[in-house]
């Protein structure tokens, strides 16, 4: 493996990786195009490649895109990309107050040491991993869901019950279409667009670009989105670092494990890090404000995902992901197809696959603090009449690329409407995209677990990992009101004891 | 209005989703024996959904609600470029599909840029276009040079 690292840092694949990163650095930067697309289209460049450079590309690309959504979603509040719509929540608030550098530089860091967690797991328990996530049954994935649905209640601000209304559009939403399990076709008011249901991405790049769009149409009067500021404070403090270290472990775990299950991927795990690392601080209150640490949970978490969703391709040949399903491709058409004896048939292989995702964060870590934190901000600062439009053309441009299809990009466009009437109406918008990415999972696998247990739930309460995710889900839910309790018990004593 | 007003409006139209969402859940047709069927879980879910936002709906139009109602008023500021900016979305959306991306993109940033701009001057006109057309073949070139695919209409 070594021998493999220091061929990959000496021959040219490491200039092919420095492309591959550089790029999606820029389509993760840009709204609307996303790491899937970066991936996507460098396939075609890496045919004439060979094999070890054309996946040094491949992930490459893949580290970039996931990595440069932070700098839109903390410049203008438009996530880059879809994984990094929770980094908003906390980048944009400290961007306003002048702390641009400081969201930048948390987040380049944390996506870093995401990448780099995820890669050691990779490495060691690749193997074991893929074996864990096999015995993962239907009723286990209804039980993942589950957990990951109670961040609904902490990201659903003040009201719940404007969150719960958000959450119910959003599983409503995922009725949309040809039912997967039977073919019948349901609530597609038999428009021929709606056949496909609702695809999460075009309506997540409405959701949270489109509508922002509409949203500083309102305070056009102010000629840039955020201050003008001078980017400092890049690197975080020691102090900084000791202080995250519970949350970059944390983080790091959840999304290791949400990249490994399929077809969930990066966006869920930046709401679910988010989620948890409010409901561990001491100060969760100041979430939303501009709390570094929401920065950290965000981009860690997404980051880490990476090396996760690679361990069931190397490991098992079943892509975690719609990035990884293209990686599988780019391999194929070097004629290493990923499955169970892939590691075996092809260490040397594997071992770039390993060793590329180091070297690409290091690459990332590198390009992102001397020329990113540099030449992103200053595009990004462009007066609102300029930047508005371009982002816009661009997003519908990455939104038909998703699928080639006209009818996403209505999607979207009408997702950003609802989005902006969402806004208005102040009803948090997470819980919705939540709901959305995994309703169809959800009722997909109850059904299927239904259907092979006759009907019973049983299983879900027998089954190991089925019964420990109910477990989490039951602590998430009732943990916030025993600690309200507490705190209203500790305040009432206080009061009585000054009495 | 109030934003309680308007938000009673919303939720009346979310109302009529949730009955829409009912209604095709229950016409769908069951094609296989399951316990849970397609038709069942698309009744179950918009039902949940519905009755969430009725409970939301009569919260918020309780007499108490509205006497410690403190949410302020619903405005848009700047409606006019909202409005006008809705329509050329969806104007450019169309024309991309119908007349094609790169005209419509430099139709659409160069009406969109003078629609925000404040100076609306004969310099201000001719610096916009001529940044439209930079931005436009600046695509063109990205576009082509990673084969992006743009949906085939009359013009490029």
């Amino acid at each position: 493996m070594i021998d493999n690292l220091f061929q990959l840092l000496t021959s040219s694949s490491i200039l092919w990786m420095v492309a591959g990163v550089a790029l999606g650095l820029v389509f993760g930067a840009v709204p609307g195009l996303s790491a899937t697309l970066a991936v996507v289209l460098l396939i075609p460049f890496t045919y004439n490649l060979s094999a070890d450079a054309g996946i040094a590309t491949l992930i490459g690309a893949y580290v970039g895109g996931i990595s440069g959504g932070l700098v839109s979603a903390i410049m203008i509040n438009m996530p880059g990309t879809p994984s990094s719509v929770a980094t908003t929540f906390d980048g944009f608030p400290m961007a306003q107050q002048g702390k641009a550098g400081k969201a930048l530089g948390v987040g380049i860091i944390s996506s870093f040491i995401g990448t780099v967690m995820s890669w050691i797991v990779l490495v060691l328990f690749a193997p074991a991993l893929s074996k864990v996530a096999l015995q993962f049954g239907p009723f286990e994935m209804v039980g993942a869901i589950l957990f990951g649905f109670t961040a609904v209640i902490t990201l659903s601000g003040s009201s719940l019950h404007k969150g719960l209304v958000s959450a119910l559009l959003g599983l409503s939403l995922c009725l949309i279409g040809n039912d997967s399990l039977s073919g019948a076709l349901r609530s597609t008011f038999g428009v021929t667009i709606l056949m496909g249901g609702i695809p999460y991405l075009p309506a997540l790049i409405g959701m949270f670009v489109i509508a922002e769009i509409f949203n500083q149409f309102e305070t056009i009067h102010e000629k840039y989105i955020v201050p003008k500021q001078k980017i400092t404070e890049v690197y975080m403090t020691r102090k900084e670092l000791k202080e995250s270290v519970p949350n970059f472990l944390r983080s790091s775990l959840i999304g290791i494990f949400i990249g490994i299950l399929p077809g969930i991927g990066g966006t869920f795990a930046n709401f679910v890090c988010y989620d948890q690392a409010k409901r561990a601080s001491k100060n969760p209150e100041s979430f939303g404000k501009g709390n570094y640490q929401g920065v950290v949970a965000s981009e860690t978490g997404n980051n880490a995902t990476i090396g996760g969703a690679l361990i069931p391709m190397v490991a098992m040949g079943i892509p975690g992901d719609m990035v990884t399903a293209a990686l599988m491709g780019g391999l194929m058409l070097k004629g290493a197809a990923p499955g169970p004896l892939f590691m075996r048939e092809f260490p040397a292989l594997s071992n770039t696959i390993f060793n590329s995702v180091l070297v690409a964060s290091f690459v990332m870590l590198i390009l992102m603090l001397l020329v990113g934190v540099r030449v992103f901000p200053t595009v990004l600062r462009l007066p609102k009449h300029v930047l508005l439009p371009a982002v816009l053309v661009m997003a519908l441009a990455g939104i038909y690329n998703i699928n080639y299809s006209i009818s996403e990009m209505i999607v979207g466009l009408i997702m950003g409407l609802l989005g902006y009437a969402l806004d208005k109406f102040k009803y948090p918008k997470t819980p919705l995209v939540i709901t959305l990415i995994l309703g169809g999972t959800m009722e997909l696998n109850l059904r299927r677990g239904l259907m092979l247990s006759q009907g019973s739930l049983a299983p879900m309460f027998t089954r190991p990992f089925s019964i420990m995710f109910l477990v989490f889900t039951a602590l998430a839910l009732t943990i916030p009101f025993i600690q309200k309790k507490r705190q209203a018990k500790k305040a009432q004593l206080s009061q009585t004891n000054k009495q | 209005m109030s934003l309680r007003k308007a938000e009673s409006y919303f939720l009346i139209f979310l109302l009529v989703v949730a009955g829409v969402f009912i209604y095709t859940s229950s016409i769908t047709k069951v094609t296989i024996k399951e316990p849970v069927t397609a038709r069942a879980y698309g009744l179950v879910i918009s039902s949940l959904f519905l009755l969430t936002v009725l409970t939301r709906f009569i919260s918020i139009n309780t007499k108490a609600y509205k006497e410690k109602d403190k949410s302020g008023i619903f405005k848009i500021d700047h409606p006019r470029i909202v409005l006008i900016s809705t329509i050329a979305m969806i104007v450019y959306t169309l024309g991309i599909i119908w007349v094609g991306y790169y005209v419509m993109t430099f139709l659409y940033t160069f009406g969109m840029m003078m629609l925000l701009r404040e100076d609306r001057t004969t310099k201000a006109w001719i610096v916009t276009a001529i940044g439209c057309l930079i931005f436009t073949v600046a695509l063109y070139w990205v576009f082509t040079m990673f084969n992006v695919y743009l949906p085939n209409a009359w013009l490029i």
